[in-house]
């Protein structure tokens, strides 16, 4: 188990090298960088500015020096500063991360609540109208677009109702404190939390489904049926326990995930978490910013899949990882 | 036991989430508001009118009761310096917190209302009657202080000159293009600077190229212009022009280029100080430039004086941290202070000590909102003040919503189509596209009153826009055909032919991938009526808008479709001077040239307007540019909360709605 983990380490080490070689290349090659930004349609500047600025930058490398220096830097821990947020990049993901994974986490808990029983109680009454209208709505949150799903919740509770606010993490206008605050935050993420469960609970409902299906189809199943043990026993205490531990090893792989914060629903509802400013960062070809949080994204990605193996090794003692 | 553990782990996972969901919401409690309250105490002048101290929250600082002005505004990237914010939001706040050293005044012309009052410059005159220098004096007005109550100096503003001209300065202002006395000595930390600078010059334009280079050169140029490469040899029509006058300036930039770049090398402090920027006393900055600039007063006048004792501690030259490092909270003398940016909110809190008196609201917070719901976010009263998009659904539905006080102001710019003339040589050509135009019909379909057909290429707001402009090429096919014609085209089999070719364009236009452009129509227009007529043309809708951009920068485009931003002063330089870094038309006139350098030669507006109009004047003629659109933006107001009466009348894109926002007030329903 231990060399298992160190060996995943240190190949998860020799990925995220290749990853930063391919992202640094592809975001060194957009067209457009910060300098251009911020110069474009100023016409006071000149030829001479703009080398300034570049070299200030350090936009004025190839891209192979500019990733050696910024690996040099990077293995320093030292990640620079965000030319578009003027602070330490690493500062801006700590501070924002939490936001985006408040969110994604309150959602990922009301998925699971949802998704696994009804998972489950669709398999064992496979083909019955509830497997039916289960799978339906499966399929129609993993097809709904979120940007339209969104849409359709702020005109239904904000527009027609007026129950719930329409956008942003606080009401502006009031400045609550303590109670009231946390009270007012958490209305603002109602909307935002019901896009991500009915968007991501098919996967989730699907995926119990269908390891309750190949469960019950084991031999152990029918042993127990034979034994003339009653259908409630078999399921829960038999067949729901080992529906489990491929459940459990998908959720803890997905904790890391959480964290990298939700590109188009933090946009629409004014968040202000680590995916809508990752968007804003790539937009204006902030380089330290994008690197950075891309490498977060890659770093979360290796530790979701690690975990995810080192659980199923935990929870299954019939795995035995060398 | 294995049990146990599973269990156990599944608990830890839920308790390490709970735990963190917690933490992040602490940040959001120590947001007391009695923080704000106690300073706001503490700073209170000495002389409050009555009536304000009725409308200030109560002691306690409870503010819960006390509503804010909201407006609805884009991301904030939450860097509010007046030094180093670069978006239109971020400025925003910016101007809130800090004050201007001059005021401008509707037009755009430098008025009384900053905090120094405005000073004709003085002109120095050489012996041979041209003017070798012109002195702008700034003399701050009496018992100014910064919004905690220091007094702003003469050094305050010393200091944010040197800090926008520091070599290592990394913002947006480009302060340091005006030809301040010694300014690129200290950026270039190089007493010779000028002297280096004319000799690279000299050498260059006397520079006799091998004969490899030109052959070299000459190729370039062939394959460039689609032309014979004798034609560019020394005994062609186009050497002197172009291969050698090529080569030379070349020569010329990759010399200055390295000379700069070993300067930026190596930085030692010879220059500690720039020569042109004088303290004559407390209250009075001289600043010297070379010659004579009218758009000096813009860059010199509009800086945001910046406190010396809050940004500038231990400020050196070529150490700008301490002052970035204060971004996030900036500290000036405008009419709010600022108090956080959490939450996606930006909150300001009145400045009792702001020079014209001290604001009547006295909270304003900016809500970050998506631009699609901004209409949304003032009917249903998340915010007061918003500005979206303009287009004729908006304008329709604010319309027939009574609670909303919209303005129309037009847009600092103006929208063209534009002609390479290196790529589409032939005048006649050009002109005869140009009447194959129809504007009118696509600026009313995409815009509906939002927008107007403009007749010269230049924004209407400026001064200089000759107002009396008509049309030069109007929708005529017919008369394009002439045109056509006249350069040599003529019709062989339904098409247009010159020397065995067709005549053949295509068009640039940035319009996301699906038509989404203005001037979309009057492309297709011209693509339709080409086809009529035999000409080719095609069409190149562009999803990405850097590509387009970085095609047009290259010249790899014939005709194009984009849009201008203005500056307060029209000078052409960049645009249709022949040296020009912008010139994308490739338009090369010496009578325009000559114009050109003579109005930003002077600082008489009227001569200027003249010689704008004589300039534009040639610009149509040559063809290369097709003024199309000047549009509006909205700015939309909840009618019950604002009291309009007090937003400023005639407002102008360099006169917004918070020009005048010490007099703002709410209406009595909303207090």
């Amino acid at each position: 188990m231990k060399q298992f983990i160190i060996r995943r380490i240190l190949l998860s080490i020799l990925i995220l090298f290749g990853v930063s070689i391919i992202l640094y290349a592809l975001i060194r090659s957009m067209p457009g960088d910060y300098v251009t930004s911020i110069t474009a349609g100023n016409p006071n500047v000149t030829p001479e500015t703009i080398l300034r600025l570049k070299k200030l930058y350090g936009l004025d490398t190839g891209i192979i020096e500019g990733y050696i220096k910024w690996l040099g830097q990077a293995l320093r821990g030292n990640f620079g500063e965000s030319f578009i947020f003027k602070r330490p990049v690493t500062e801006i993901i700590s501070s924002k991360m939490w936001i985006s994974f408040s969110l994604a986490f309150t959602a990922f808990v009301i998925q699971i609540i949802i998704a696994v029983p009804l998972g489950i109680i669709s398999a064992t009454k496979q083909y019955s109208k509830l497997d039916y209208f289960v799978t339906i709505f499966a399929l129609f949150g993993i097809s709904l677009p979120s940007f339209f799903f969104a849409a359709v919740l702020q005109r239904i509770f904000a527009i027609g109702l007026g129950i719930l606010p329409l956008q942003g993490m606080v009401t502006a206008r009031y400045d609550y404190k303590g109670f009231r605050l946390i009270l007012d935050i958490a209305k603002h993420f109602v909307m935002p939390i019901m896009v991500f469960v009915v968007t991501g609970i098919g996967g989730l409902m699907r995926y119990s489904r269908g390891n309750m299906l190949e469960v019950l189809s084991a031999d152990y199943v029918r042993t127990a049926r034979a034994k003339g043990l009653s259908e409630n026993k078999v399921i829960y205490k038999h067949a729901f326990r080992n529906t489990l531990i491929p459940i459990v090893t998908m959720i803890g792989g997905s904790i890391p995930g959480l964290f990298t914060g939700a590109v188009i629903t933090e946009g629409i509802f004014a968040i202000d978490g680590l995916g809508s400013t990752g968007l804003l960062a790539m937009r204006q070809g902030d380089i330290p910013f994008i690197m950075a949080f891309n490498i977060f994204i890659a770093v979360m990605t290796l530790l979701g899949t690690l975990i995810s193996d080192i659980l199923y090794a935990v929870v299954d003692p019939r795995v035995r990882l060398s | 036991m294995h049990k146990k553990f599973i269990s156990l782990l599944l608990v830890a996972f839920l308790l390490v989430g709970v735990l963190a969901a917690c933490g992040q919401k602490t940040p959001a409690e120590n947001n007391e508001p009695t923080d704000t309250n106690t300073e706001q105490e503490t700073e209170k002048p000495a002389d409050t009118e009555d009536n304000e101290s009725a409308e200030r929250p109560t002691e306690q600082g409870d503010y819960s009761n006390e509503p804010a002005l909201v407006l609805g505004a884009n991301d904030f990237n939450g860097v509010f310096s007046p030094f180093f914010a670069t978006t239109g939001y971020d400025m925003d706040i910016v101007e809130m917190v800090h004050a201007s050293l001059i005021g401008f005044d509707r037009n755009s012309q430098p008025d009384n209302s900053g905090l120094a009052e405005y000073i004709e410059p003085e002109e120095v005159k050489g012996e041979d009657g041209t003017i070798e220098k012109t002195i702008y004096t700034f003399k701050l007005k009496e018992g100014l202080v910064f919004s905690d109550g220091t007094p702003i100096t003469a050094d305050d503003v010393i200091f944010t000159y040197y800090v926008l001209c520091d070599p290592n300065y990394t913002g947006s202002s480009t302060i340091y293009t005006t030809p301040i006395l010694g300014v690129n000595e200290y950026r270039y930390d190089d007493v010779d600077y000028a002297d280096k600078v004319a000799k690279i010059k000299e050498e260059a334009d006397n520079y006799e190229p091998t004969e490899e280079e030109i052959e070299k050169k000459a190729e370039q140029l062939a394959e460039a212009y689609g032309m014979d490469k004798a034609d560019f040899m020394p005994d062609g029509p186009y050497y002197e022009d172009y291969n050698l006058a090529g080569i030379r300036q070349d020569k010329y930039n990759a010399d200055i280029t390295a000379y700069i770049q070993s300067n930026l090398e190596k930085s030692e402090g010879h220059v500690e100080e720039i020569e042109g920027i004088k303290k004559i006393d407390d209250r009075t900055v001289q600043v010297t430039i070379a010659g004579v600039d009218p758009k000096a007063i813009y860059n010199l006048g509009a800086i945001r004086v910046a406190p010396k004792h809050y940004y500038g501690e231990g400020f050196k030259k070529g150490d700008l941290s301490m002052v970035e490092a204060k971004s996030g909270e900036p500290m000036g003398a405008g009419p709010y202070r600022f108090h956080s940016f959490e939450n996606n909110v930006v909150t300001l809190v009145a400045n009792d000590f702001f020079y014209k008196g001290a604001p009547h609201v006295k909270k304003i917070k900016y809500q970050v909102t998506n631009t699609a719901n901004k209409l949304e976010g003032v009917k249903l009263g998340e915010f007061d003040i918003s500005d979206p998009s303009a287009s004729m659904e908006t304008l329709a539905q604010v319309e027939a919503e009574e609670d909303i006080h919209y303005e129309l102001i037009d847009n600092l710019g103006y929208g063209y189509i534009g002609i390479n003339a290196e790529r589409i040589t032939d005048k006649n050509v050009r002109k005869g596209i140009f009447h194959l135009m129809d504007r009118k019909p696509a600026v009313e379909a995409y815009y509906g009153n939002l927008a107007s057909v403009i007749e010269r290429p230049m924004s209407r707001v400026s001064w200089a826009y000759p107002k009396d402009a008509t049309e030069v090429y109007g929708f005529d096919p017919d008369k394009a055909m002439e045109y056509f014609e006249a350069a040599g085209y003529k019709l062989e089999d339904g098409k247009l032919m010159k020397d065995g070719k067709q005549l053949t364009i295509e068009i640039g236009i940035p319009a996301d991938g699906k038509g989404d452009h203005p001037s979309y129509p009057i492309v297709l227009g011209v693509k339709n009526e080409g086809d009529k007529l035999g000409m080719a043309v095609n069409i190149v809708d562009y999803a990405d808008g850097n590509k387009f951009f970085d095609d047009l920068d290259a010249g790899k485009l014939d005709i194009w479709c984009a849009a201008w931003q203005a500056t307060p002063d029209p000078d052409m330089y960049q645009t249709y001077h022949s040296q020009g870094p912008s010139n994308h038309y490739k338009i090369k006139d010496s009578e325009l040239d000559q114009l050109i350098i003579d109005a930003r030669s002077t600082n008489d507006m009227e001569a200027r307007k003249e010689m704008y109009a004589k300039a534009l004047d040639i610009v149509m003629d040559w063809a290369v540019e097709m003024p199309v659109y000047q549009r509006k933006n909205m700015y939309i107001f909840n009618k019950k909360v604002i009291d309009i009466d007090t937003l400023p009348k005639d407002m102008t894109p360099y006169y917004g709605y918070f020009a005048e926002i010490e007099n703002l007030k709410l209406t009595e329903a909303a207090k």
